[in-house]
Order: structure tokens, then C-alpha cells, then sequence
């Protein structure tokens, strides 16, 4: 693709060139053109797209950052995370710059392996990330070889939208497992800034899920639901929607179609979001010299979704979804 | 040679080998077990559809009637001892007590003690008696700890419910198996000799979530009269989900009741009597898709009373057998589904066997049997975005009086999203019970000589008709917290079966020349307003108003050969009015007052003049505990202020106290 817009470049050049002369000009230039695409070609530098699939949301990302990364010095090479060899990386005349991972499977893959440039992961939980990466606690240390965009949004924008979305819904209830209780301080911490008044269930299992919900449910106005494979996952979804419904309290997802499933509302980045947050942060990152990565981050683009059937019977009024993406981007 | 050192060898390699795997597993494992790791895929992946549009419930403003109410808070608030109790909370609804326990609730009043214009549901399930009509709430194989929430319809629903759903229909929610995990404990005592204890454990294993309850209830019923009772009861709910798309829940329960009856009177003497109440029931759902879902459920419910004795008249010994059996078979097939953005449907069809043997009541042995068809449709259409369309219709046929069509219609407008008003008219129909239809009572010496026939039904009465015309409104105050339902009504109602006296009855052997007969002889018209407010003024405090006014004008047969009237007004009271304040101490502390207030009644039957009353409860509880071991104390003051009576006048209502303890583990 980048190499039919330098053959573009050469033929511009051609009214220029005199009628006598024209024969060698155009040899010479067909010979020069040939050489510096040949030239420009070894000065290329390849982005490794190390994904976990190439189909469904995996190809949506893929094509996002495809289109985006319009920068002629950059080549964007996919391989699926199982093809995945270091010396994909190490081989001659490759000049992989960068490794992104797309997905869970894709990062363990390239973790596995010591690569020799800088990893970029993405599409990963950032409670997943920590615990590839071996970092304790919640805070993703800044590594310029190493860093991530997570595929989960922050605590913070997901309360600023409850605050938003919801003005009068101040008690806001919170189940943490064994996993995601790491993230009590966090919780807190963006419940303070967001100016909710949080109640936090800690649970084992999912047997204690029930209870711990039935026991929440009495005393909060929404329940956010923040994964943890062991007690908030897709299979106990059903559970935990039947009874919040029941007892008329909404619950807040964390996906699209958690929404679609029942939930009342969701801040969640879409595929090809994602996608253009990867992109952005290629394109800068090859601005650097080094390829120099940014620290971890949260998506930078997201969407908002509502149930509005959910909302009407539960009697909740609720502002529409592009309204309260405009209100909660314009809120910082 | 090699081997056995290889072997020697092996072993202690192996068990380093071991030793390491162990030290290692440890932070490994958690990685190892990919299964616990949260991935992309919990992000970008499917979620079956659990509230899907036809599971989820029509909100109250786009409903095609009036509805309350009754939240777990509340029955707990309420202090109420039995499940009636808690109607006297819905705008209208006025509960009768008469003796032996026998409890009746009605709408506008318009009733003797046996409620028989109104269906109630648990479940799903009707529990409406097909033999006498009405329902024995003091038999019903259910604890009211049980009951998660209430749902009245106020006003006339055979276009959804079918027959009976005459004057309003009430609908028991009792707690899903998922919210009953662990286990609960809830003992009462206190005034009339009142001792309860229930027992509930729910649980799960893999898809199956069950939870079943135990319980035994005893009183000595109202001091100077012979009605005590004990009773207890089992029930059981489990709930087997076989995929995102399937599930079953499977339901039974029995209840045992044996009440204490009679005036000590030489015709009626001191006496037990024994009720045995049980049911069955499964409900199969499937959802075909986020827009589509079908139910089929069968169920069987069963009560069977026993009470015969001999009474003593003069010098004739007669033998009374008021035993009756009566059992319900019904199958049922419900198809939801929401064809286009704006329309949701649902329509489905019923078939049911009511068959009711009582020797006593129909003068053979033989089973008096009714079978019911249905066939129903309602639409929900959202035509403009401010208007809402809900239209429907039952075609019924029964075996007692053939085939009627129930239409519904109303007009939602929607002002604002928060403020509604309602145009709707529907007509309901009620079928006389086994009793109206087939009673043929008669009086009988001990060795089967017939005197003489009390009451006759020769099985010409036509259905009881209602049309009822309403306008309502609902509308939300976010900033007051305060929600207001008003309805203003007018009904028609016509056909009304009546026992009549026939003073020209030709007599059998012996007799006083008079039989009641059961025949279509009565009508009235029914006008009013209601209004039901609902305030939180602060986060720990509810109140919850309603205020009845209603008027009645018709007349009922009591005579013929010569024939005689009596109005109909004053069996519906004017006014009928309550009041609770719930909140929420500091420290777990929390308390209720309720008041409620009856205007002059006399209903029909026994019913006396009440002379219109008013009343209160109260009830202090305090919470301990906060972890899996958790327990309540409550302290519940029953009918504070002046005694009275809300049917009978020898049924009077004093001072209780009762102290409950209830602890979940």
C-alpha cells in the first residue's frame, strides 16, 4: 500500500522532463524509483501485531489500527499469538520495532518469550495484565519497553457516569471477589472523587454471592458490577440481574452486553475504539527515538450504553446514550 | 543391572521432582487455571439475555389499571400475624373477619365472608376456591415469610386473569430459591395463645436452587369463642435452570389445619375440624430469543375439610356433613413476544378441571365437575411516543354457564414521562362456584331419613357481569420523592347471585316451608375515587397513604314468594383509609406505625353494622449482627386504641402484643 504512493510520487515528477532526454530520464528514474522504494522500504519499520484471533472483535481491532497507522514508515505485520516465534522478531531484514498483543492469550505468548523490543499489550483486563506481569497491587509500574492499554475502563469514569447518568442514585453498592478485592483502595478511592457514598461486599465464592448482593441490595440505589472471574462473571450474570431486578435496585455492567443482558447501563470501548487508541499510540510511540511506550492506560475512547427497556421498568428516567457519552466526555 | 538404581534413583528424583512441583504450584497455580483468569472475553463477549422485553414488567405508568404494591419491607413493617392483614394497605381493600377464622378480603367491600369476587394468585397459581368460591387463607399452603411481594390489581382483569378477576385480582410473589440461600428462623408469641415458628433453608447445587420451609402456627382464636387453631405446613420451590434459555421451577407444598369450631350450642356443638391443603405445580419457561419467550405450567391444587357431627334439635338427632372435597387441575400455555419495537403480545390458552365432591352440600357422592377453556390475547402498543394502547380479551367457556367474551381497553397518555393519565374500560365475569351452582342441602336424620332441603341451585345462574370505566393518573415527584396514584371509577355490576329465601318452598317430610335458593338477583353500581401516595422524605423513612371514597346504589334479593330487597349500600364502606410511617433509626433500630380506618359497613351474610373503626399497629425491631449469622428482634402492638370488629360482632379485636426473633445463618 505504502509503496504504490512512492511509484505516485515518481510519476508526478514526469511533465517536467524534457521530450529528448525523457527515454533515459525515465529509465534512470524507473531505476531510481525502484531503488528508493527498495531504499525506503529497508528504512520501514515493522509493528508486530501478536493477536490472540484474527476474526470476530480481533479483526475489527486489527483493521481499526490498519487504516489509522497512515504513516508510510511504518509496516503493520499480523501473526496469530500460536504462530507466534521470537524470531519473528530476532529474523534479518525484519526490523520489528514494536510487539502489540491483542488479547489475554496473545500476551501470555509474547511474555513467555523474552522479546528484545518494546511489548505493547492490549485488549487485556488490567487485573490480568498484573498478574502476567507479576505486579502486585494495582498500580502498573511505568516501563518504556513494557506497557499496556487496558480493555477495561477506570473506576473513576464509571462512577463519574452512575453520577451523571443517575444524580440522585448517591449509594452506590460494590461485590469485590478474591481477585478483583485488590481493588478495594481503588474503589474507594474513586468513590471519594466521585462523591458517592459506596457500600463494598467482599465475597470468597460464589456460593456468598447471593447473600452478599440480598444483604447489598437493601441499603444501595445501584449495584456496579466490577468482574471477578471467581464470583462476578458471565455465568452468575444471570443470577445477580434476576435478583437486583427483583428487589428493583439497577445494576451498573461493564460491557456492552451486560446491558443487553439486562443491565441498566455500561461505560465499555468498543472494538474498533480500542482500535484507534492502539493506533494513536503506535504512531506516537514511533515518534520517539528508541520507541519509547507511554505508561499504562485505560481506553481513551469509550461508548456508553443504556437499557432503556430496563430503565422504564424500573421507572428510572435516563438521559439517552449519546447524551450521556457527550456528558460524561465534556466532564474531563 | 541399571534398573534397579534407576529405580532407587527414580524415586528420589520423583520426590524432589515433588517437592518442587509443590513450591512451585503455588503462584503458578493461579495462572495455571486459565479458567480463573479474566480475559478480553469477558469484556467483548456475549452475555445471554436474562431481562429479556418479555420478562420484564410493564412499568406501573403503562399499565391498563391501578396497581399496588406490597414489598417484603412492607409486609415486615406491617407486623401482620396472617397474610390478610396486609391488605388492609391497599387503597379500598377492606379485610372481614368473622368466626372460625374465617377471613375474607374484598374490594369495595360488596361481600359476605367469603370473598368470591376477587382472584388471588401465588405464583401463578390460582387459589381461588372452586368449591365455595373466594379463598380459606388460613389454609393456604404458604408462610407469609415467604411472600417477597404482593401485586393488586384494583379493578376488573378477566381479559388476563379470566373469570373471577371480578372486582380486582391479587397476585402473591413468593421469594425466588436464589434469594433464600442459607438458613432462617423465625418464631412469634404472643397474645391469644399465638405460637409460630417456621423453618426455611434454601441452597444450590450446580443449576438446581431449592428452598423449602417448615412451619407450625397456633392460637387459641378470639377469647370466648371455640376456635383455636394449628397448623402446619411445607413447602417447597426449587428451580432447575438447564441453559440460558431454559428453565423449570418446580413447586409443592402441604398444609394441615386443624381449627376448632361450634357455639356449644346443642345444633352446634363444640367440634375440630381437620383441612388438608396441598399442591403441585411446574412451570416450564423458554426463551426463544430476546423478544420472544413461552411458558407452559400445569398445577393441582387440593383442599379436602372434614367436619361432620351430629346436632341435636328437640328430639331429632340430625347429622350435618359440611365436609367437602375440592380439587384443580389446570394446564397452561402462555406465549410472549414483542413482534416489533413499538407492540408486545401475549397470548395463550388454558384448560382446567375443577371437580368438587361434598355429600353434605349436593346430596350424592358423586363429584360435581366444572371444565374451563381459555383463550386470550393482550397487546401492549406504544403507537406515539406520548400514548400507549393496552387491548385485550379472554374468550371463556365453562361447563356451569357456557361461554362469555371479557374485552379490556385502555388508553395510557403519557404528559410528561413522569405523569400519566389512564382511560380504561373492561369487563370481567364471575362463575359461581361448585357451591351456587349445585348446592342442594338438606337436612338429615342420623339414619339418611330427609326433612327438609335448606338451599337448591338448579344450575340456571348466569355469570356475575362487571363493566368498570376508570380514569386514573400516576405521576412521580423526583424532587418530593413522592409518587401519587389516583383513580377516579364507576363499575357496573349486574347478575349478582344471590342466596334467596323461597317462602313458599315445598317442603319434603318436615320442614319450615323455606329453602335458600341460589339465583341471579342482584345489581349495583359502584363510584369512587382512590388515592395512594407513596413519600420518602428522607432514605430511612416511608410513608405510604391511601384514601377510599365509594359509593354504592343497587339492590339484592333476600325473599321471594313474596319478594324483598335489601339496598346494597351499606356494604361498601364510604370511606376506607391508611397510614404507615416506616423508618430507620440510628444503631439498627426500626419502626413502623400503621392506622387504618374503616367507615360504617354492614356487609352481607352475618356481617353486623361496624359502626365504622379505626385502628393501629406498631412494631419496634431491632437488627443484630452484620455477617452470615444475623438476627432480628421485634416487638409488634396489635389493634391499639378501642376494641372493634370488622364483620361480625362477637369477632372483637383488643390489644395484642406479639415478640418475634428471627435469626438467618
Amino acid at each position: 500500500m505504502h509503496q504504490y504512493q512512492d511509484k505516485g510520487t515518481c510519476r508526478a515528477h514526469l511533465p517536467f522532463i524534457g521530450k529528448c532526454t525523457s527515454l533515459f530520464f525515465i529509465i534512470s528514474l524507473i531505476f531510481l524509483c525502484t531503488f528508493s522504494v527498495k531504499g525506503y522500504s529497508a528504512r520501514q519499520e515493522t509493528v508486530l501485531i501478536v493477536s490472540s484471533k484474527t476474526t470476530g472483535a480481533y479483526a475489527t481491532v486489527i483493521n481499526e489500527i490498519r487504516q489509522k497507522v497512515s504513516n508510510p514508515r511504518i509496516r503493520i505485520r499480523v501473526v496469530a499469538a500460536d504462530d507466534f516465534s521470537k524470531s519473528q522478531i530476532t529474523a534479518s531484514g525484519q526490523r520489528v520495532k514494536l510487539v502489540v498483543t491483542i488479547g489475554t492469550s496473545a500476551a501470555r505468548q509474547v511474555q513467555g518469550q523474552d522479546t528484545p523490543v518494546p511489548v505493547l499489550n492490549t485488549l487485556i483486563p488490567r487485573e490480568t495484565y498484573n498478574l502476567i506481569r507479576g505486579i502486585s497491587g494495582t498500580q502498573s509500574a511505568s516501563d518504556p519497553k513494557h506497557s499496556v492499554i487496558f480493555i477495561d475502563q477506570p473506576l473513576s469514569r464509571q462512577i463519574r457516569l452512575v453520577r451523571i447518568a443517575l444524580p440522585k442514585f448517591k449509594r452506590v453498592g460494590v461485590i469485590l471477589g478474591p481477585h478483583s478485592r485488590k481493588l478495594k483502595k481503588d474503589v474507594q478511592h474513586a468513590g471519594r472523587l466521585g462523591g458517592a457514598n459506596l457500600f463494598i461486599e467482599e465475597v470468597n465464592s460464589e456460593k456468598e454471592l447471593v447473600s452478599s448482593l440480598s444483604k447489598l441490595l437493601d441499603s444501595v440505589d445501584i449495584v456496579l458490577a466490577i468482574p471477578d472471574k471467581r464470583v462476578f462473571n458471565r455465568r452468575t450474570a444471570r443470577n445477580l440481574l434476576l435478583i437486583s431486578y427483583r428487589q428493583k435496585v439497577p445494576l451498573m455492567g461493564y460491557s456492552k452486553a451486560y446491558v443487553n443482558a439486562g443491565a441498566l447501563l455500561a461505560v465499555y470501548s468498543t472494538p474498533r475504539e480500542l482500535g484507534q487508541h492502539i493506533a494513536e499510540t503506535i504512531l506516537l510511540t514511533a515518534t520517539t527515538r528508541q520507541w519509547r511506550l507511554p505508561p499504562a492506560q485505560f481506553p481513551r475512547y469509550y461508548s456508553v450504553a443504556v437499557n432503556e427497556r430496563v430503565a422504564r421498568s424500573l421507572g428510572i428516567y435516563i438521559d439517552s446514550e449519546s447524551v450521556l457519552e457527550k456528558k460524561l466526555g465534556s466532564g474531563g | 543391572m541399571n534398573r534397579p538404581l534407576l529405580l532407587r534413583n527414580g524415586k528420589a528424583v520423583l520426590a524432589r521432582y515433588f517437592v518442587l512441583g509443590f513450591l512451585f504450584s503455588l503462584p503458578i497455580s493461579v495462572l495455571a487455571d486459565r479458567n480463573d483468569v479474566l480475559t478480553e472475553d469477558d469484556y467483548l463477549g456475549d452475555v445471554p439475555v436474562v431481562l429479556s422485553a418479555t420478562r420484564l414488567k410493564q412499568p406501573r405508568s403503562d399499565a391498563p389499571a391501578a396497581i399496588t404494591v406490597i414489598d417484603r419491607k412492607m409486609i415486615e413493617a406491617s407486623g401482620a400475624i396472617e397474610i390478610p392483614d396486609l391488605f388492609r394497605l391497599v387503597p379500598g381493600f377492606q379485610v372481614l373477619r368473622d368466626e372460625d377464622q374465617r377471613i375474607a378480603v374484598t374490594y369495595h367491600g360488596f361481600s359476605d365472608n367469603l370473598a368470591r369476587r376477587l382472584q388471588v394468585l401465588i405464583d401463578g397459581r390460582s387459589v381461588y376456591s372452586p368449591f365455595l368460591g373466594g379463598v380459606d387463607w388460613v389454609n393456604l399452603p404458604i408462610a407469609i415469610e415467604d411472600i417477597e411481594r404482593i401485586e393488586v390489581i384494583r379493578g376488573p382483569s378477566s381479559a388476563t386473569y379470566g373469570s373471577n378477576a371480578f372486582l380486582a385480582v391479587v397476585n402473591i410473589i413468593t421469594r425466588h430459591p436464589l434469594e433464600s440461600k442459607g438458613n432462617t428462623l423465625v418464631t412469634t408469641t404472643g397474645d391469644l395463645g399465638t405460637r409460630k415458628v417456621l423453618y426455611r433453608q434454601g441452597g444450590a447445587a450446580g443449576k438446581f436452587a431449592y428452598r423449602f420451609s417448615v412451619g407450625y402456627r397456633e392460637d387459641e382464636g378470639i377469647l370466648n369463642l371455640h376456635d383455636g387453631k394449628e397448623i402446619n405446613l411445607l413447602t417447597f420451590r426449587g428451580e432447575h435452570q438447564f441453559d440460558a434459555k431454559n428453565t423449570l421451577d418446580i413447586q409443592f407444598g402441604v398444609n394441615n389445619g386443624d381449627q376448632q369450631t361450634g357455639d356449644g350450642s346443642q345444633s352446634n356443638p363444640f367440634r375440630g375440624t381437620k383441612t388438608k391443603t396441598n399442591f403441585q405445580q411446574v412451570l416450564w419457561r423458554h426463551i426463544v430469543s430476546n423478544d420472544e419467550e413461552f411458558t407452559i405450567q400445569f398445577y393441582r391444587n387440593y383442599t379436602d375439610l372434614k367436619d361432620e357431627y351430629i346436632a341435636t334439635i328437640g328430639f331429632l338427632n340430625l347429622l350435618n356433613i359440611e365436609s367437602y372435597t375440592t380439587e384443580r387441575f389446570n394446564l397452561e400455555f402462555v406465549h410472549k413476544l414483542k413482534p416489533s419495537r413499538n407492540l408486545r403480545l401475549v397470548w395463550g390458552a388454558e384448560t382446567r378441571l375443577d371437580r368438587n365432591r361434598a355429600e353434605g352440600w349436593f346430596n350424592t357422592k358423586k363429584y360435581r365437575s366444572n371444565n374451563t377453556k381459555r383463550l386470550f390475547a393482550n397487546a401492549e402498543w406504544s403507537f406515539h411516543p406520548k400514548w400507549i394502547m393496552n387491548a385485550g380479551a379472554m374468550v371463556e367457556d365453562n361447563t356451569y354457564t357456557g361461554t362469555n367474551l371479557s374485552p379490556r381497553v385502555a388508553l395510557n397518555f403519557k404528559v410528561t414521562p413522569r405523569h400519566t393519565f389512564r382511560f380504561a374500560v373492561s369487563r370481567a365475569y364471575r362463575i359461581p362456584g361448585a357451591f351456587e351452582e349445585r348446592v342442594n342441602a338438606v337436612l338429615k336424620l342420623v339414619d339418611g331419613t330427609p326433612l327438609d332441603i335448606l338451599a337448591l341451585a338448579d344450575g340456571n345462574a348466569r355469570p356475575e357481569e362487571i363493566t368498570e370505566t376508570e380514569i386514573g393518573y400516576s405521576g412521580e415527584f423526583p424532587k418530593q420523592n413522592t409518587r401519587v396514584d389516583f383513580k377516579l371509577f364507576y363499575s357496573r355490576i349486574k347478575d349478582v347471585i344471590v342466596p334467596a329465601t323461597d317462602n313458599a318452598f315445598p317442603d319434603l317430610l318436615f320442614g319450615d316451608g323455606q329453602a335458600a335458593v341460589f339465583i341471579n338477583g342482584g345489581s349495583a353500581r359502584i363510584g369512587g375515587a382512590e388515592i395512594e401516595i407513596q413519600w420518602k422524605p428522607t432514605r430511612k423513612t416511608r410513608i405510604h397513604v391511601t384514601a377510599s371514597y365509594a359509593r354504592n346504589r343497587g339492590d339484592a334479593l333476600t325473599d321471594i314468594n313474596p319478594v324483598a330487597v335489601i339496598p346494597t349500600d351499606r356494604s361498601t364502606p364510604v370511606l376506607t383509609q391508611s397510614v404507615m410511617i416506616m423508618h430507620e433509626f440510628p444503631r439498627r433500630w426500626h419502626a413502623s406505625v400503621a392506622w387504618y380506618k374503616v367507615s360504617k359497613v354492614t356487609y352481607f351474610g352475618a356481617g353486623d353494622d361496624t359502626g365504622g373503626y379505626h385502628t393501629a399497629d406498631w412494631r419496634i425491631a431491632k437488627k443484630l449482627g452484620r455477617g452470615k449469622t444475623r438476627a432480628e428482634i421485634a416487638l409488634t402492638g396489635r389493634n391499639i386504641g378501642k376494641e372493634y370488629f370488622d364483620y361480625n360482632k362477637n369477632y372483637i379485636f383488643k390489644k395484642q402484643f406479639y415478640l418475634t426473633l428471627k435469626l438467618n445463618f
